[in-house]
């Protein structure tokens, strides 16, 4: 501070440029002085705030509101972190994310948000979905959306309505939306109809970024579509005929069709279930397992590349063939796999009761495995007293749904009883996480599923607003576009009209077409 | 002024001597600065223009005045000396207290009004000196973390353009953001 102040003694500001100086500082009022920066240096200020913050400053004045809302803008937020992030190569730190837990309590779907070190700016309580509207049928019965699925920051949620028989007949549908628990953005998927003979149905999603950098390696998600896939189950052994409902974010609507295996699948069973249907690099892969039998592999199918067939992957070549669980996640882009073999197998061996980790590699060739942990549960510290209590015969029965850690590959979730364990591999401690509410039924059943949300450095936005498809839609779509179209009574440059079931709204001005209500 | 002009040029011929190349760096408003070239290359614009070989007598740069261009060549300086003589520093893509030694000095470096602030954004950007405009824009925008629309524009003295059902929208569309 005293080199600067010794500077201006040493008079380099010349004489009349201090006498002006002084004038601005006192006299004249101080005007916008950060708009005589170019918008690419208020980009550059903007870029290094919290996106949080970012997004609060749309409302300070109309200029900074296109700056921010501009895709060019975020383009470069997402990719300023990225260079942020590479720079102080935290591993662990490099994406924070939430571990959510979807259980039955008092035949109620509840979830439950595990704690985690995330910023301020993600965390959830566990009512985080109450913003989402409940489908009303008639008067008392609400219907509320279940997590079939996650992607990065996205849930996709489900709800069915059964037929009403009263008076008038309505037929039944069943709803799926997408929605962002973070900006309580969402989407509702166009209606399917409900089947009461309960299909036998797993469900993915996944989306594809339209634009990819592939120079700085990062994505933005500023744009781009997504595909929620429903894959019925095989009635018979060895079908290898797959059938399922795809719906498209580019054409709006869901499409039947069938996939073709190069294997016989069998039928979904529980494990198939609780396993679920795990995107990786935009493929969804789910486990082919024979009920009351083994793993015999995992399918993986490619919605945005190849539609049409899906791909099989052997179970890796030393995998046990006992009878137990499997659950699949992914770990740094790969795909993982936790094999828990059945305590029934293991008998009176209880130090033989072990877990185990791979890691698919590779994806020709029938896919090539790589076992990354073979873990014992005798070598597991506890440190909880509660854990230290059980004995360590009876960890392994009860652990049914595990995950992993997005970035860390040595950090695994395990649910045991009505407790959330984490297991980390590398000082092999066991610890609590947390605790559901204890009922005096058999817990184990009642947790359904596990989902994880990845946040992003730009929450992943509200596609339907800005897409350009939805005119595409109205293109090909053969019944009238533009029912009761309706004009703002002030400003000419906005219209509302009716489209499908949707009102939508169309601003001219930016040439965005806007959901407004849906029917 | 002209007396101190030629004492500097005085001491130009003494210092050619040493054998540091000198360049000098005239401001928009008349005034010559005489630098090292090796600190003065932590600009690249200034570098291309001497690697150029269009470095005569002076390099004019009229879009900066001459209060700035001398804290320009301060914090040039500065980080130079920390860096060593072989390359331009190497300064992180954000400074982080443990890995950049002159964090106080930059925070102190920093501490001026917002006229001066964004003038030095505008020279660090004219003149390309990425650590520099990393500093200063990070100041700013450390001024802004926290604070609500309406602070934002108290602060920097920014119009509000929104009529009240206007802003009314814009919140409710990012109402996630202002929980």
């Amino acid at each position: 501070m005293s080199l600067l102040n010794s500077r201006k003694n040493l008079s380099l500001v010349p004489h009349r440029k201090r006498r002006r100086e002084n004038q601005t500082q006192s006299s004249e009022p101080l005007h916008e002085l950060i708009n005589k920066l170019p918008d690419a240096l208020l980009l550059e200020i903007f870029y290094r705030l919290p996106r949080r913050s970012a997004h609060l400053f749309k409302s300070v004045s109309k200029h900074w509101s296109s700056l921010i809302s501009d895709p060019y803008f975020v383009r470069g937020f997402i990719h300023h972190r990225h260079q942020f992030n590479k720079s102080n190569s935290s591993d662990s730190n490099s994406k924070p994310f939430t571990l959510m837990l979807q259980y039955y309590f008092r035949s109620t779907n509840k979830i439950l948000v595990l704690p985690s070190n995330n910023s301020r700016d993600c965390d959830f309580g566990d009512d985080f979905l109450n913003f989402l509207p409940c489908i009303k049928r008639r008067v008392r019965k609400l219907y509320h959306y279940i997590i079939t699925a996650s992607f990065n920051d996205l849930l996709l949620l489900y709800s069915e309505v059964r037929e009403d028989f009263i008076l008038n007949f309505k037929p039944g549908f069943c709803e799926y939306c997408v929605c962002n628990p973070l900006t309580k953005q969402w989407i509702k998927l166009p209606h399917l109809p409900f089947n009461s003979n309960k299909d036998n149905v797993i469900v993915g999603f996944t989306c594809d970024p339209y634009s990819c950098d592939k120079e700085q390696g990062c994505k933005t998600h500023a744009h781009y579509r997504y595909k929620v896939v429903r894959i019925h189950s095989p009635t018979q052994p060895n079908t290898t005929q797959l059938r399922v409902q795809i719906f498209s974010s580019d054409t709006g609507e869901w499409c039947n069709s069938v996939v073709s295996s190069p294997r016989g699948l069998n039928s979904f069973s529980y494990i198939s279930k609780n396993a679920g249907v795990v995107a990786c690099n935009a493929m969804l892969h789910w486990v082919d397992y024979i009920y009351g039998g083994t793993l015999e592999g995992i399918v993986v199918f490619d919605p945005f590349n190849d539609a049409e067939r899906c791909r099989y992957i052997d179970q890796p070549i030393r995998f046990s063939s006992l009878k137990g669980s499997v659950s699949l996640g992914v770990c740094r882009g790969h795909l993982r796999m936790i094999q828990h073999p059945s305590p029934w197998f293991h008998g009176y061996r209880p130090n033989a009761r072990s877990f185990s980790v791979w890691e698919l590699e590779d994806y020709d060739n029938g896919g090539t495995w790589c076992l990354k942990h073979k873990v014992y549960f005798k070598d597991m510290i506890l440190e909880h007293p509660v854990l230290a209590k059980l004995p360590k015969e009876s960890l392994s029965p009860i652990v049914l749904l595990s995950a992993f850690h997005p970035n860390d590959e040595k950090i695994l979730f395990f649910t045991l009883r009505n407790y959330i364990l984490r297991c980390n591999l590398r000082t092999m401690v066991l610890e609590i996480v947390d605790e559901l509410e204890k009922t005096r039924e058999n817990l184990v059943y009642n947790v359904k599923s596990v989902f994880l949300l990845e946040h992003q450095s730009w929450p992943t936005p509200d596609v339907v607003t800005e897409h350009p498809n939805l005119v595409e839609i109205a293109k090909k779509s053969s019944s009238p576009l533009v029912l009761l179209p309706a004009f703002h009574p002030s400003n000419d440059k906005i219209l509302c009209f009716k489209f499908h079931n949707y009102t939508v709204m169309c601003n001219l001005q930016t040439m965005v077409l806007k959901i407004v209500i849906q029917l | 002024m002209a007396s101190s002009s030629t004492s500097v040029v005085v001491s130009n011929k003494e210092k050619e001597n040493k054998n540091t190349k000198k360049v000098t760096l005239k401001s928009s408003d008349g005034e010559s600065f005489e630098v090292d070239e090796s600190v003065a290359m932590e600009s690249q614009t200034i570098k291309h223009i001497i690697e150029d070989g269009c470095a005569n007598n002076e390099i004019p740069l009229p879009n900066v005045t001459s209060g700035i261009l001398s804290r320009v060549i301060e914090y040039c300086k500065k980080h130079k000396e920390a860096a060593g003589e072989s390359e331009p520093s190497v300064t992180s893509y954000t400074s982080n207290s443990t890995t950049n030694p002159l964090t106080e000095w930059d925070t102190e470096f920093v501490k001026v009004d917002q006229n001066t602030l964004f003038d030095l954004i505008l020279a660090a950007n004219y003149l390309d000196i990425k650590g520099l405009l990393d500093l200063t824009c990070k100041t700013v925008a450390d001024m802004m973390k926290g604070k609500t629309p309406q602070e934002i524009r108290e602060t920097f003295h920014i119009k509000n353009d929104y009529t009240p059902e206007e802003e009314a929208e814009v919140r409710k569309e990012n109402q996630w953001a202002f929980e």
